[in-house]
């Protein structure tokens, strides 16, 4: 089939620096799981330390009940790191989406082929799709071993909704980077404003219950629709993921119609 | 300008800007099944927007690309199908051994192209299983042109073809051209080459700063300009009955010798030699590099 020509080159060509990204990610969990025995033996003494901290700052960081299973996996991966992660990883990708091959060269071969353009962007838009959405189970899944092994008794529900909320975080930002580099035909541009907007929307979203202005836009800032909802412990929220899957295909509906009308840069 | 009734290709009055920057201007020429048209100009000229354009991988800003009188535009996708392409500017994935690369834009092709990429390959000496990481320019150029024609398509739009391709390389890749032409396809081929092009080409597109500057054979486009006659005498003539002669641009005389520059027709030239009692007379066919030097220069004087 022809998507699987293009799917298939796009995962051949970044395979390496993919199982890169997904190894880090394992370490990263396996790090945190080795850790927390720790942390579960010593409870009173950290939850003693967590409420020395000021209000504002236990605010900014969203801290919760630190020491149980699903409140220390939350604070510490689910509330910045690894939706940053995922960020940068779609972001990436989605700034190479019709870049690449501009840049590279090879473009003018691979757009003299009897293929649309539209079927180029859709292929390699799904292959960014399968890398991030195999990645957020990778990590799901090495959760729930780890919640396995160290029995935190979390129901497995909870990691399929942390797969799907960390899924559309990075297929969002690839929608972001992708509609950016596909219109300007550049991959650092593509990921520079990805970055530049998750990055600002993280500020705002961590000044919004201190800061009025930042609260009252807060229900509009894309952050507050990936980071707001707490996958292990109160659930995806419905209307976040409505919004993400809106803004994902806004991005491709850009995307498709500056790439089909643009010149193709040597 | 008249198109032939067989033209494969139309282009009419193509016109790209890059933002202010003038691309090409009001480009017109046509391409015929079973003909190879040259494509000429000096460096900036032109030709890779031009054929860039026709390709479909840029926009024109005015005019059109017509095959079969329907515009290319209307159907990108079946036009690209009957296309082979060969960009000037080569760049190739270098992850990936030559046969797997092909093969994936055999794929894309949607079309069984593996009879063909052998008999190119072993023409042409490329060797399949190496990676293109590892090859050399002119090795690179002959992946270039075995996917270009390996899908044999009636349309080839080669920019550069020759380049980097050592002498039985490109005496091959002629051969093959030549017989592309016989089976019937229409061939754009671009190249600073000219003896290349005056080899194979039926007619030749000149460009010079956007805009064409002449579509003619190369027989016609010798007869525009002036060729150099050289007359020997054995007494010196009076040089102004050679002035006043129809296609006389130029008179001068080194000792009894007369040189003459003259458009053709010469037969007036020559009868007023012999009657002057020429004892000798030298002259040579300009080439196509002295027609392209000639017309672009012209350009540049206007």
């Amino acid at each position: 089939m022809r998507l699987d020509a293009i799917v298939g080159k796009s995962l051949r060509d970044r395979w390496k620096s993919l199982v890169a990204w997904q190894v880090g990610l394992l370490a990263l969990v396996t790090v945190q799981m080795a850790v927390y025995p720790t942390v579960r033996d010593t409870s009173t003494d950290w939850e003693g330390a967590v409420e020395s901290f000021p209000e504002a700052l236990r605010e900014i960081l969203r801290l919760e009940d630190y020491t149980s299973p699903t409140g220390y996996l939350s604070t510490e991966l689910l509330s910045f790191v690894v939706p940053f992660i995922f960020m940068t990883l779609g972001a990436t990708w989605g700034a190479r989406a019709t870049a690449e091959e501009e840049e590279a060269g090879t473009a003018d071969i691979t757009w003299s082929l009897p293929i649309t353009r539209r079927r180029y962007l859709a292929s390699r838009w799904a292959s960014g799709a399968l890398v991030v959405a195999t990645t957020a189970l990778l990590f799901a899944t090495s959760l729930w071993v780890g919640n396995l092994v160290l029995d935190m008794k979390i129901a497995a529900g909870q990691f399929a909704n942390v797969a799907l909320m960390l899924c559309l975080t990075g297929l969002t930002s690839f929608a972001l980077a992708a509609a950016v580099g596909t219109s300007t035909g550049r991959r650092s541009i593509g990921l520079g404003v990805a970055l530049v907007v998750l990055i600002a929307g993280f500020v705002f979203y961590s000044l919004a219950p201190l800061v009025d202005f930042f609260g009252s836009i807060n229900p509009y800032n894309p952050l507050q629709w990936m980071l707001g909802a707490r996958p292990l412990t109160s659930g995806v929220s419905l209307g976040y993921l409505v919004l993400l899957v809106a803004l994902t295909l806004a991005g491709f509906v850009v995307s498709d119609a500056t790439f089909r009308r643009r010149d193709i840069q040597v | 300008m008249p198109t032939s009734s067989t033209a494969a290709i139309d282009v009419v009055e193509l016109t790209k800007y890059y933002g202010r920057h003038l691309g090409v201007e009001d480009v017109t020429f046509d391409a015929a099944y079973g003909e190879v048209l040259g494509f000429l100009g000096p460096n900036g000229s032109g030709k890779t927007t031009v054929l860039r354009t026709v390709v479909g991988l840029l926009r024109p800003t005015a005019g059109h690309v017509l095959v079969g009188g329907t515009a290319t535009s209307a159907d990108p996708r079946q036009w690209r199908a009957s296309v082979g392409y060969l960009p000037g500017e080569l760049a190739l994935p270098s992850n990936m051994t030559v046969q797997r690369f092909l093969s994936f834009l055999t794929r894309l092709r949607g079309q069984n192209c593996d009879v063909e990429i052998d008999r190119l390959s072993t023409r042409l000496r490329l060797d399949l299983t190496a990676r293109i990481s590892g090859l050399s320019k002119g090795n690179r150029q002959k992946v270039g042109v075995v996917q270009a024609l390996m899908h044999r398509p009636k349309v080839l739009i080669l920019d550069e073809p020759t380049s980097g391709l050592d002498p039985i390389a490109q005496d091959e890749f002629a051969r093959i051209v030549d017989e592309r032409r016989d089976d019937g396809a229409a061939i754009v081929l671009s190249t600073h080459v000219l003896h290349e092009v005056e080899a194979v080409a039926d007619r030749v597109v000149i460009l010079d700063k956007g805009r064409v500057l002449a579509v003619d054979t190369v027989d016609r486009l010798r007869e525009r300009i002036a060729t150099e006659i050289r007359l020997s005498f054995s007494d010196e003539v009076d040089l102004v009955r050679y002035r006043n002669c129809p296609g006389v641009t130029s008179v001068h005389a080194e000792g009894h010798d007369v040189i003459v520059r003259a458009v053709a027709p010469h037969t007036d030239v020559l009868r007023l030699a012999v009657d002057d009692g020429v004892v000798k007379v030298v002259s040579h066919e300009a080439t196509l590099a002295d027609v392209f030097i000639a017309i672009t220069r012209s350009n540049h004087a206007a």
